[in-house]
Protein backbone atom coordinates (compact mmCIF):
# COMPACT_ATOMS: atom_id res chain seq x y z
CA UNK A 1 0.00 0.00 0.00
CA UNK A 2 1.20 3.61 -0.79
CA UNK A 3 2.70 5.66 1.85
CA UNK A 4 0.17 8.52 1.77
CA UNK A 5 2.33 10.84 4.15
CA UNK A 6 4.98 10.57 1.38
CA UNK A 7 2.64 11.74 -1.60
CA UNK A 8 1.78 14.19 1.50
CA UNK A 9 4.48 16.54 1.29
CA UNK A 10 7.33 13.99 1.61
CA UNK A 11 7.99 13.81 5.03
CA UNK A 12 10.06 10.55 4.93
CA UNK A 13 12.16 12.40 2.31
CA UNK A 14 12.52 15.36 4.31
CA UNK A 15 13.54 13.39 7.01
CA UNK A 16 16.11 11.13 5.92
CA UNK A 17 17.67 14.17 3.88
CA UNK A 18 18.47 16.16 7.36
CA UNK A 19 19.09 13.93 9.96
CA UNK A 20 22.67 13.67 9.97
CA UNK A 21 22.58 17.70 9.54
CA UNK A 22 20.20 17.84 12.32
CA UNK A 23 22.06 15.86 14.48
CA UNK A 24 25.53 17.23 14.14
CA UNK A 25 23.70 20.86 14.75
CA UNK A 26 22.59 20.00 17.74
CA UNK A 27 26.30 18.38 18.61
CA UNK A 28 27.78 22.42 17.55
CA UNK A 29 24.86 23.61 19.59
CA UNK A 30 26.33 21.99 22.86
CA UNK A 31 24.31 18.40 23.28
CA UNK A 32 26.57 15.53 23.61
CA UNK A 33 26.25 13.10 20.46
CA UNK A 34 23.79 11.13 21.64
CA UNK A 35 22.01 13.23 23.14
CA UNK A 36 22.16 15.28 19.52
CA UNK A 37 20.32 12.22 18.03
CA UNK A 38 17.70 12.73 20.77
CA UNK A 39 17.20 16.15 20.10
CA UNK A 40 17.00 15.56 16.38
CA UNK A 41 14.84 12.90 16.85
CA UNK A 42 12.18 15.32 18.66
CA UNK A 43 12.52 17.67 16.35
CA UNK A 44 11.47 15.45 13.73
CA UNK A 45 8.56 14.06 15.41
CA UNK A 46 7.43 17.74 15.96
CA UNK A 47 7.81 18.44 11.95
CA UNK A 48 6.03 15.43 11.62
CA UNK A 49 3.22 16.86 13.84
CA UNK A 50 2.85 20.00 12.30
CA UNK A 51 4.35 18.63 8.62
CA UNK A 52 1.70 21.07 6.97
CA UNK A 53 2.43 23.83 8.53
CA UNK A 54 6.44 23.14 7.89
CA UNK A 55 6.48 22.15 4.32
CA UNK A 56 4.04 25.08 3.46
CA UNK A 57 6.44 27.67 5.15
CA UNK A 58 8.59 29.99 3.16
CA UNK A 59 11.86 28.18 4.26
CA UNK A 60 10.90 24.52 5.94
CA UNK A 61 14.90 24.25 6.82
CA UNK A 62 14.42 27.41 8.87
CA UNK A 63 11.54 26.58 10.57
CA UNK A 64 13.05 23.04 11.79
CA UNK A 65 16.07 25.07 12.72
CA UNK A 66 14.05 26.81 14.67
CA UNK A 67 12.74 23.92 16.32
CA UNK A 68 15.87 22.53 16.79
CA UNK A 69 17.91 25.45 18.23
CA UNK A 70 14.50 25.89 20.78
CA UNK A 71 15.27 21.82 21.30
CA UNK A 72 18.39 21.90 21.51
CA UNK A 73 17.89 24.80 24.05
CA UNK A 74 15.41 22.72 26.60
CA UNK A 75 17.56 20.06 26.88
CA UNK A 76 20.68 21.77 27.98
CA UNK A 77 18.75 23.36 30.29
CA UNK A 78 17.39 20.17 31.43
CA UNK A 79 21.26 19.05 32.01
CA UNK A 80 22.52 19.54 35.91
CA UNK A 81 24.49 22.60 36.96
CA UNK A 82 27.37 23.11 35.41
CA UNK A 83 27.32 20.88 32.72
CA UNK A 84 24.71 22.68 30.44
CA UNK A 85 27.06 22.40 27.39
CA UNK A 86 28.79 19.15 26.73
CA UNK A 87 31.82 19.68 24.80
CA UNK A 88 33.89 16.40 25.71
CA UNK A 89 37.33 16.19 27.00
CA UNK A 90 39.10 18.40 24.72
CA UNK A 91 41.79 15.97 22.58
CA UNK A 92 44.63 16.65 20.50
CA UNK A 93 42.38 15.77 17.64
CA UNK A 94 39.86 18.15 18.47
CA UNK A 95 42.19 20.92 17.30
CA UNK A 96 41.46 22.29 13.65
CA UNK A 97 44.66 22.40 12.44
CA UNK A 98 43.81 26.41 10.60
CA UNK A 99 42.71 27.35 13.72
CA UNK A 100 44.08 26.13 16.19
CA UNK A 101 41.43 25.82 18.27
CA UNK A 102 38.86 23.31 19.39
CA UNK A 103 35.79 24.57 17.92
CA UNK A 104 33.06 23.29 19.91
CA UNK A 105 34.83 23.85 23.29
CA UNK A 106 35.26 27.69 21.85
CA UNK A 107 31.59 27.89 20.75
CA UNK A 108 30.51 26.79 24.38
CA UNK A 109 32.20 29.45 25.23
CA UNK A 110 29.98 31.31 23.58
CA UNK A 111 25.97 32.97 24.68
CA UNK A 112 23.84 31.10 23.42
CA UNK A 113 22.17 33.39 21.11
CA UNK A 114 25.58 34.19 19.23
CA UNK A 115 26.39 30.52 19.12
CA UNK A 116 22.84 29.49 17.90
CA UNK A 117 23.55 32.07 15.04
CA UNK A 118 27.06 30.64 14.31
CA UNK A 119 26.00 27.45 13.90
CA UNK A 120 23.08 28.42 11.51
CA UNK A 121 25.20 30.84 9.41
CA UNK A 122 28.46 28.79 9.05
CA UNK A 123 27.12 25.26 9.18
CA UNK A 124 24.07 24.81 8.12
CA UNK A 125 24.70 27.55 5.38
CA UNK A 126 21.42 29.83 6.63
CA UNK A 127 21.23 33.41 4.64
CA UNK A 128 21.01 35.77 7.42
CA UNK A 129 17.39 36.06 6.24
CA UNK A 130 17.09 32.35 6.94
CA UNK A 131 18.53 33.11 10.39
CA UNK A 132 16.75 35.22 11.27
CA UNK A 133 13.59 33.64 10.41
CA UNK A 134 14.97 30.67 12.05
CA UNK A 135 15.65 32.33 15.39
CA UNK A 136 12.84 34.98 14.94
CA UNK A 137 15.01 38.19 15.15
CA UNK A 138 15.44 41.15 12.75
CA UNK A 139 18.21 40.22 10.28
CA UNK A 140 20.25 43.12 11.54
CA UNK A 141 20.18 41.18 15.13
CA UNK A 142 21.62 38.46 13.14
CA UNK A 143 24.30 40.67 11.71
CA UNK A 144 25.38 42.03 14.69
CA UNK A 145 25.17 39.09 16.65
CA UNK A 146 27.26 37.28 14.45
CA UNK A 147 29.77 40.18 14.62
CA UNK A 148 30.10 39.76 18.19
CA UNK A 149 30.70 35.99 18.15
CA UNK A 150 33.10 35.87 15.38
CA UNK A 151 34.66 38.55 17.51
CA UNK A 152 34.97 36.74 20.51
CA UNK A 153 36.46 33.17 18.99
CA UNK A 154 39.12 35.72 17.68
CA UNK A 155 40.05 36.98 21.35
CA UNK A 156 39.75 33.12 21.44
CA UNK A 157 42.57 32.10 19.02
CA UNK A 158 44.08 34.98 20.03
CA UNK A 159 44.81 34.30 23.83
CA UNK A 160 45.59 30.40 22.27
CA UNK A 161 48.36 32.22 20.47
CA UNK A 162 49.60 34.09 23.36
CA UNK A 163 49.31 31.23 25.56
CA UNK A 164 51.54 29.20 23.51
CA UNK A 165 54.15 31.63 22.99
CA UNK B 1 39.28 33.71 12.09
CA UNK B 2 37.40 35.07 9.59
CA UNK B 3 33.72 33.59 8.19
CA UNK B 4 35.59 30.85 6.34
CA UNK B 5 37.60 29.58 8.49
CA UNK B 6 34.81 29.22 10.67
CA UNK B 7 33.09 27.60 8.42
CA UNK B 8 35.43 25.01 7.71
CA UNK B 9 36.28 24.38 11.24
CA UNK B 10 32.47 23.64 11.93
CA UNK B 11 32.26 21.20 9.36
CA UNK B 12 35.20 19.48 10.18
CA UNK B 13 34.21 19.44 14.06
CA UNK B 14 30.67 18.25 12.70
CA UNK B 15 31.77 15.65 10.92
CA UNK B 16 33.08 13.97 13.90
CA UNK B 17 29.83 12.96 14.56
CA UNK B 18 28.58 10.09 12.42
CA UNK B 19 24.65 9.71 13.42
CA UNK B 20 22.97 6.29 13.92
CA UNK B 21 20.47 5.00 10.99
CA UNK B 22 17.44 6.54 11.29
CA UNK B 23 15.69 5.61 13.42
CA UNK B 24 17.98 5.21 16.17
CA UNK B 25 17.71 1.87 17.02
CA UNK B 26 19.95 -1.04 17.83
CA UNK B 27 18.75 -4.03 15.39
CA UNK B 28 16.00 -6.26 15.06
CA UNK B 29 16.57 -7.91 18.33
CA UNK B 30 16.33 -4.10 20.46
CA UNK B 31 13.99 -3.24 18.28
CA UNK B 32 11.35 -6.02 19.31
CA UNK B 33 12.47 -5.04 22.99
CA UNK B 34 11.55 -1.61 22.65
CA UNK B 35 8.54 -2.56 20.63
CA UNK B 36 7.31 -4.70 23.41
CA UNK B 37 8.16 -1.97 26.11
CA UNK B 38 6.39 0.57 23.74
CA UNK B 39 3.06 -0.90 23.30
CA UNK B 40 2.96 -1.80 27.18
CA UNK B 41 3.70 1.51 27.85
CA UNK B 42 1.44 3.13 25.26
CA UNK B 43 -1.62 0.82 26.78
CA UNK B 44 -1.12 1.84 29.73
CA UNK B 45 -1.17 5.58 29.23
CA UNK B 46 -4.40 4.83 27.50
CA UNK B 47 -6.26 3.77 30.50
CA UNK B 48 -5.68 0.09 31.18
CA UNK B 49 -4.91 -1.96 34.10
CA UNK B 50 -0.73 -3.81 34.12
CA UNK B 51 -2.16 -6.48 33.66
CA UNK B 52 -4.27 -5.66 30.11
CA UNK B 53 -1.84 -3.29 28.91
CA UNK B 54 1.30 -6.26 29.68
CA UNK B 55 -1.33 -8.44 27.18
CA UNK B 56 -1.82 -6.41 24.67
CA UNK B 57 1.91 -5.80 24.44
CA UNK B 58 2.98 -9.08 24.92
CA UNK B 59 0.08 -10.28 22.49
CA UNK B 60 0.99 -7.18 19.97
CA UNK B 61 4.63 -8.45 20.16
CA UNK B 62 3.58 -12.33 19.68
CA UNK B 63 1.42 -11.12 16.72
CA UNK B 64 4.00 -9.22 14.48
CA UNK B 65 3.54 -9.88 11.21
CA UNK B 66 -0.38 -10.96 11.60
CA UNK B 67 -3.59 -9.17 12.07
CA UNK B 68 -3.93 -8.62 16.30
CA UNK B 69 -6.61 -8.00 18.29
CA UNK B 70 -5.82 -5.14 21.19
CA UNK B 71 -8.15 -5.91 23.92
CA UNK B 72 -9.37 -2.14 26.05
CA UNK B 73 -11.63 -2.85 28.06
CA UNK B 74 -10.04 -5.48 30.51
CA UNK B 75 -12.01 -8.42 29.75
CA UNK B 76 -11.80 -9.35 26.38
CA UNK B 77 -8.93 -10.70 24.40
CA UNK B 78 -10.25 -10.14 21.56
CA UNK B 79 -10.63 -6.32 20.81
CA UNK B 80 -10.58 -4.67 17.95
CA UNK B 81 -8.95 -6.73 15.24
CA UNK B 82 -7.39 -4.45 12.21
CA UNK B 83 -7.08 -5.84 9.15
CA UNK B 84 -4.61 -5.15 6.91
CA UNK B 85 -4.91 -1.87 4.87
CA UNK B 86 -7.47 -0.38 7.45
CA UNK B 87 -6.99 3.36 7.86
CA UNK B 88 -5.29 3.99 11.01
CA UNK B 89 -7.25 6.65 11.90
CA UNK B 90 -10.31 4.82 12.46
CA UNK B 91 -8.38 1.95 14.15
CA UNK B 92 -6.95 4.38 16.63
CA UNK B 93 -10.56 6.40 17.54
CA UNK B 94 -12.18 3.06 18.03
CA UNK B 95 -9.39 1.69 20.52
CA UNK B 96 -9.32 5.07 22.28
CA UNK B 97 -13.34 5.61 22.72
CA UNK B 98 -13.22 2.14 24.21
CA UNK B 99 -10.94 3.32 26.35
CA UNK B 100 -12.29 6.23 27.15
CA UNK B 101 -16.00 5.16 27.26
CA UNK B 102 -16.81 8.51 29.59
CA UNK B 103 -15.67 10.58 26.96
CA UNK B 104 -18.40 12.25 24.33
CA UNK B 105 -15.87 12.82 21.94
CA UNK B 106 -11.94 12.66 21.57
CA UNK B 107 -11.28 16.29 21.55
CA UNK B 108 -12.47 15.99 25.67
CA UNK B 109 -9.48 14.31 26.07
CA UNK B 110 -7.43 16.76 23.96
CA UNK B 111 -6.81 13.95 21.60
CA UNK B 112 -5.76 14.98 18.57
CA UNK B 113 -6.20 11.64 16.52
CA UNK B 114 -6.97 12.76 13.35
CA UNK B 115 -4.20 15.05 11.86
CA UNK B 116 -1.84 11.82 13.55
CA UNK B 117 -3.15 9.16 11.72
CA UNK B 118 -5.41 9.86 9.28
CA UNK B 119 -2.81 9.93 6.37
CA UNK B 120 -1.33 6.74 7.98
CA UNK B 121 -2.36 3.09 6.57
CA UNK B 122 -1.50 0.03 8.12
CA UNK B 123 1.66 -0.63 6.71
CA UNK B 124 3.04 2.69 6.68
CA UNK B 125 5.73 3.41 8.89
CA UNK B 126 6.70 6.90 11.00
CA UNK B 127 9.47 7.76 12.68
CA UNK B 128 8.55 8.60 16.18
CA UNK B 129 9.33 8.51 19.90
CA UNK B 130 7.38 8.29 22.72
CA UNK B 131 7.71 11.00 25.01
CA UNK B 132 6.50 12.03 28.02
CA UNK B 133 3.71 13.69 26.48
CA UNK B 134 2.64 11.41 23.59
CA UNK B 135 1.22 8.14 23.76
CA UNK B 136 1.74 5.76 21.20
CA UNK B 137 -0.95 3.39 19.83
CA UNK B 138 0.84 0.69 17.92
CA UNK B 139 -1.76 -1.61 15.44
CA UNK B 140 0.45 -4.44 14.11
CA UNK B 141 -1.27 -6.35 11.13
CA UNK B 142 2.12 -6.25 9.36
CA UNK B 143 4.74 -5.32 12.15
CA UNK B 144 4.39 -1.83 11.52
CA UNK B 145 3.28 1.27 13.05
CA UNK B 146 -0.28 2.93 12.49
CA UNK B 147 -0.94 5.62 14.55
CA UNK B 148 0.70 8.20 16.53
CA UNK B 149 -1.67 9.96 19.41
CA UNK B 150 -0.78 12.83 21.43
CA UNK B 151 -2.19 12.74 24.41
CA UNK B 152 -3.31 15.24 26.77
CA UNK B 153 -0.86 15.91 29.80
CA UNK B 154 -3.66 15.56 31.75
CA UNK B 155 -3.40 11.74 30.73
CA UNK B 156 -1.19 9.64 33.56
CA UNK B 157 2.03 8.68 31.68
CA UNK B 158 5.29 8.18 33.23
CA UNK B 159 7.81 10.16 34.45
CA UNK B 160 10.30 9.29 31.79
CA UNK B 161 9.17 7.08 29.22
CA UNK B 162 12.37 5.47 27.52
CA UNK B 163 13.09 6.84 23.75
CA UNK B 164 11.27 4.79 21.51
CA UNK B 165 11.64 5.10 17.42
CA UNK B 166 9.06 3.71 15.43
CA UNK B 167 10.00 2.30 12.43
CA UNK B 168 8.50 -0.73 9.60
CA UNK B 169 9.57 -4.39 10.56
CA UNK B 170 8.89 -4.97 6.50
Amino acid sequence: MKHERSSDGGFDDYAASRWPVLVRSAYLLGCSASDAEDVAQSVLLQAFRHWRRVSTAISPDAYVHRMLINESRRHLRRKPLGAAVDTGPSRPSDIDPDTRMDVRHALAQLPEDQRAVLVLRFFNDLSVTETAAAIGVAAGTVKSRTSRGLDLLRAMELGKADSST
Amino acid sequence: MNEDDLRLALKREAAVVQPGALPHIGGREEYDRRRLAGVTLAALALGGSLAVAAWIGLHGYASSGQSVGFATDGESSSGDVVPAGCQGHSAAVSILEDAYPDYSSLEDLGLDVASRTQALSVDSAEVGRITPRAAVVILMSDGSVVAIVEAHPSIAAPSRWEPYSLQTCG
